[in-house]
């Protein structure tokens, strides 16, 4: 089941690392997506769980106008030496429905993210053209990307300025250990849907305190 | 579509919940959410 216009219009499919290190930039652009009042989707059920089906990242991709694709897990891994092919896959997948679908597919838009802007030219030159941003491996950059591709390719006009983006993302992120605590769960291991929640949670309620104050 | 913040700086639409299914927590979390804003209020 595909979901509704409205809904697609305002998906937000995240398609990025999973590793740990990577977890303070994912946490940071789901909470970015989420401010600027877009609904963030990721395939991860779990934070650091690893093993998603394609049909299930299809669906999402099928389902979301917007998608992120960071691309700056290149190296190869300690295991096999081989990188991970998982998100230039996705990407991929995603610039296939906006060249070959139909309909409200080819009006997608992505995001490609990765640590340099131009680091891509030597690993995947073909996506030249494509709307790139850097983050340099800090989450206040990937805030920012995210919030200005939303603005420019929404043309929303009342999507929130990056700074006060990473104010209240950093009051979230102080208060999320004691708000984790409370409900007897571990904010490090929270996961996304609980994660997602608690985001949404917070900003209704920070805006209605904020109207009150 | 023409729209403005408020004068906090957020969105005046309603943030948008995930699809799908809920979270298993989601009242927990909700309680907790509201309980941490109260003590914030306090201080």
């Amino acid at each position: 089941m595909t979901v509704s216009r409205r809904q697609y219009d305002q998906n937000v499919f995240i398609n990025c690392p999973f590793d740990s290190e990577y977890t303070p930039i994912f946490e940071a652009i789901v909470f970015a997506v989420a401010d600027c009042g877009f609904r963030p989707l990721c395939a991860r059920e779990r934070m650091n769980s690893g093993q998603v089906g394609l049909d299930k990242i299809t669906e999402l991709i099928r389902d979301s106008r917007y998608s992120i694709h960071d691309l700056s897990r290149t190296e190869p891994d300690e295991q096999y030496s081989l990188p991970r092919f998982n998100m230039p896959l996705e990407l991929g997948i995603a610039l296939g429905c906006i060249r070959f679908g139909a309909g409200r597919q080819r009006q997608k838009t992505v995001l490609i993210l990765d640590r340099k802007r131009f680091r891509y030219h030597k690993f995947v030159s073909d996506i030249a053209g494509q709307d790139i941003s850097e983050h340099l491996n800090r989450p206040a950059q990937a805030v920012e990307a995210v919030r200005n591709w939303l603005r420019t390719e929404s043309q929303l006009t009342d999507i929130p300025g990056a700074e006060y983006i990473m104010r209240r993302y950093r009051r979230f992120k102080s208060e999320l250990p004691e708000i984790a605590k409370l409900a007897k769960l571990n904010h490090k291991r929270l996961t996304f849907p609980d994660y997602s929640w608690t985001v949404v949670q917070w900003l209704e309620d920070a805006k209605r305190a904020a109207a009150e104050a | 579509m023409y729209a403005v913040l408020t004068k906090d700086g957020f969105i005046s639409r309603p943030y948008l919940e995930p699809l799908g299914a809920k979270s298993a927590n989601a009242t927990k979390l909700q309680s907790a959410v509201k309980q941490v804003a109260a003590l914030r209020k306090v201080k």
